[in-house]
């Protein structure tokens, strides 16, 4: 009985307003969205960049050969 | 109430008509803005290419001096002029404070552009198109440019560079046709020694 | 060793103040003062220079004064008040005491040696790199080392600030809700701690690297990162912006947000997504492909954007439902007609929504658009578009709540009230010309952080088209208008708060505090709330979409690109 009576003095409050009045929570999900998002995905784009192709650089310089 | 905590019931008080239809609106606006990226990446002429190269500045530099050497047709101010084949790649070398070479191009054709400092961070800016892109140091970045009228052109650069960043200025000629380049080769010719 | 935190009444609002609180916050505020001091000082000598027909300072000192001035305002001057006002808004607005008393001196002590040490260094001439400091550039070691205690400083002022929080609720001076004041604070301290982390990120390698203990920096990485310092400090600026908007329409007219809920949805918004638009300054970039552009430059599908213009209805729909509740009910525009006017903090407020709105808003979201960025990225319209956010949004709206702070929180009466009445239009005005002459000069191509367009002794020189002429003088003459109304500012808040006669009591108060209203009763939110205010938002969304299509009809212009 006690039990009863217990929900009836603090009614449910919604997950959602939890959410909103959980400052702590938003600092981690704001924080983890913008490392992943921004910064690890930029820094992974960062490190992919191919180095100039070799092939490349071989027409440059047979172009140039065949110029001269 | 901004001072105080909000009023007994805040969370379910239901959402104004008027609020409601500005959030409506605001939300579809900003999808279309979203949606309208995408869709000028699949019809528009105008995006920033996703192609860059890593290169070491000295590498760069030297297949930058072969590549000037190749397709030089003269001099102006001290600086190479350079008339490469329309398709093919042009090799433009940012250096505190200049731009080389002169690039010659023909309206309508498309040239792959590489773009690479070889010292500090420096700033394309092609006048007065106004079109902007960053240059650095240790990487390539390609563009594919099509010029789409004749006459010439100039390089600023608008990435601060140090004390001489405001000397840092290029040029390039967009020729009509094949004959006109015959004419502006003839012309450099002339002023060679 | 713990002591009790000495509170006073405050005879005003009943709120307790606080007296360690109440300090710290004062000599935030002041040391704010000092930085906007210094950052205009170098604003003027800017406006003089780059406005060609007067030229005054040689090349090198332009660069110096540039980095000087984009430091103090942009970090320096902001960062100051939004401690100041974070403290102001965890400690007094709740009635809690401070949590830690010495950990917030330390936090001061900090933020000044650092503040000094950068300022020091620049004037010395050991760090002309420009705020941005893009590496290769290097300056001396001990300016990164100014960088990093300030920010350190302001790190731990943002713990401070949450430290107060959990204390107030735990004490239950409020419920489990914050004030919407408190709230809007909150989402810019999470922002600020985004920012400061980033900063450190970078600002660390970057200064060992010029103490030689590592070889380079990749300068790649170095952008990247230090934008995620760089723009999320701006954007907390906008968040405590929009806080202080929701403060001044309770205090100047006593409205409050027409839904509650609705207004923190969109500080969640803010806090979630609005970081990712560091990515604005890497658009035209290489080494970062266009999903992750498009994906970031847009806050996920602009959804940081839907939250700014939220606020935009939902700050003016709080003025709009007070004065109509109070009968100002005639056709869309009474309430506005019958606002308090006079009460200079109120007129900032209204400024500061419009200027933010429709010069730095439109701009940024147009600019910010990954292809639309190749006509304006490092032109003159980018500073243009940040005239509109920082200065014209951000600062006047913190020019405009210290009318009230000077004696709600100083305890001093406002010295010469009547000059503070015109004080927000004249650097409104100012400030606006400043901004749409560089937004026009920008749309020319003159690019931004240059110190001579006319390119003498270059190897070519490029001449602007003539109407640049016409924007040079709109330029310098809103320049000097907005460092006068600057100066005003910083006039009436020192002789305020030095020498202004002590508050007494309410009596003394020269600015009234608005009573709140009663709500109209909308059971299922059937009725309008704002017909007014939704009638000039549709007449923003129009502006937007006339410059959006300008825009875009320009870039299709161009050469094509890929």
């Amino acid at each position: 009985m006690a039990e009863v009576r217990e929900t009836h003095q603090f009614p449910r409050i919604p997950l959602f307003r939890l959410f909103l009045d959980d400052v702590m929570l938003l600092l981690f999900l704001g924080v983890a969205i913008y490392a992943v998002s921004y910064l690890i995905w930029g820094i992974m784009e960062i490190g992919s960049v191919p180095p100039f192709p070799e092939e490349l650089k071989q027409q440059l310089v047979q172009q140039v050969a065949g110029g001269s | 109430m901004s001072l105080r905590p909000p009023a007994e019931g805040w969370y379910e008080t239901p959402i104004a008509r008027d609020e409601r239809g500005w959030v409506a609106v605001a939300m579809s606006v900003c999808l279309c803005l979203f949606f309208w990226m995408i869709g000028w990446h699949l019809y528009g002429q105008q995006n920033p290419s996703s192609i860059s190269y890593r290169i070491s500045p000295s590498e760069y530099m030297q297949l930058h001096l072969q590549w000037v050497e190749r397709y030089r047709i003269g001099e102006e101010n001290g600086v190479p002029v350079v008339a490469p084949p329309p398709g093919s790649d042009v090799l433009l070398l940012a250096q505190m404070w200049r731009w080389s070479p002169v690039v010659v191009l023909q309206k309508g054709q498309e040239y792959t552009f590489h773009l690479a400092s070889v010292d500090l961070l420096h700033g394309f800016s092609l006048q007065p198109v106004n079109m902007n892109f960053m240059v650095y140091p240790g990487y390539d970045y390609v563009l594919r440019f099509r010029p789409r009228e004749a006459g010439e052109f100039h390089i600023l650069c608008n990435e601060f560079c140090g004390i001489g960043h405001h000397l840092m200025t290029g040029k390039v000629y967009v020729v009509e046709n094949a004959a006109e380049l015959e004419r502006l080769r003839q012309r450099f010719r002339g002023s060679q020694p | 060793m713990y002591r009790a935190p000495i509170f006073r009444m405050c005879d005003i609002t009943g709120l307790q103040v606080d007296r360690t609180a109440e300090r710290l916050i004062r000599l935030n505020a002041v040391f704010a003062a000092l930085a906007l001091l210094v950052a205009v000082i170098g604003a003027l000598l800017l406006v003089l220079t780059r406005w060609q027909s007067v030229h005054l300072l040689p090349a090198q000192w332009y660069y110096r004064i540039l980095t000087l001035h984009g430091l103090n305002t942009l970090i320096f001057w902001i960062v100051f008040f939004e401690v100041a006002g974070l403290y102001f808004g965890s400690t007094i607005v709740l009635s809690a005491p401070f949590c830690a008393p010495r950990v917030g001196w330390l936090a001061l002590l900090l933020m000044v040696a650092g503040f000094l040490l950068a300022d020091v260094m620049v004037l010395a001439g050991y760090a002309d790199v420009l705020m941005t400091s893009y590496v290769p550039l290097q300056a001396h070691w001990l300016y990164y080392l100014g960088i990093i205690l300030f920010a350190v400083g302001a790190l731990i002022a943002v713990f401070l600030f949450f430290g107060n929080l959990m204390v107030a609720r735990r004490a239950g001076t409020y419920g489990g809700t914050l004030p919407l004041f408190t709230y809007g604070l909150a989402a810019a301290a999470i922002i600020a701690v985004i920012t400061l982390v980033s900063g450190a990120i970078i600002y660390v390698p970057t200064f060992l690297w010029s103490l030689g203990v590592i070889p380079r920096v990749d300068p790649a990485l170095y952008k990247l990162v230090w934008w995620g310092l760089g723009h999320p400090a701006q954007q907390i600026n906008v968040s405590a912006m929009v806080s202080v908007w929701y403060l001044a329409a309770y205090l100047t007219t006593g409205g409050v947000s027409v839904n509650e809920r609705v207004s923190r949805i969109a500080f969640v918004l803010y806090i979630l997504f609005i970081c990712l638009a560091s990515a604005h300054h890497l658009l035209v970039d290489p080494a970062v492909s266009s999903v992750w552009k498009v994906w970031n430059t847009s806050y996920a599908m602009y959804l940081a954007v839907l939250a700014s213009m939220i606020h935009a209805f939902a700050v003016p729909a709080a003025i709009e439902a007070a004065q109509r509740a109070r009968g100002y009910t005639r056709g869309l525009f009474q309430w506005l007609a019958k606002a308090p006017w006079g009460n200079p903090t109120f007129s900032a407020t209204v400024l500061s929504i419009i200027g933010f709105g429709f010069i730095g808003g439109i701009t940024g979201v147009i600019y910010g658009m990954e292809q639309t960025n190749i006509i304006v990225h490092n032109t003159l319209a980018i500073p243009g578009h940040f005239k509109g956010t920082v200065v014209l949004g951000t600062s006047l709206a913190f020019m405009g709540i210290t009318y009230y702070l000077i004696p709600l929180v100083f305890r001093r009466r406002i010295v010469g009230l009547g000059l503070a009445r015109w004080q927000p239009w004249i650097f409104a005005v100012g400030v606006a010309l400043l901004a749409i002459a560089m937004v026009g000069l920008g749309v020319l191509g003159v690019p931004r952080r240059h110190w001579d367009v006319t390119f003498s002794g270059a190897p070519f020189r490029h001449s602007f088209p003539a109407i640049a002429g016409v924007l040079w003088v709109i330029f310098g003459l809103g320049g000097l208008l907005a460092v006068g109304g600057v100066l005003l500012w910083l006039g009436i808040v020192v002789l305020s708060v030095f020498f202004g006669p002590r508050m007494e009591g309410p009596h003394d108060m020269q600015l009234p505090l608005a009573q709140p209203v009663p709500l109209q009763h909308n059971p299922d939110g059937k009725k309008f709330v704002a017909p007014g205010t939704l009638v000039a938002t549709l007449v923003f969304l129009a502006t937007f979409l006339v410059f959006f299509w300008l825009n875009w009809k320009w870039l299709a212009a161009t050469w094509g690109v890929r």
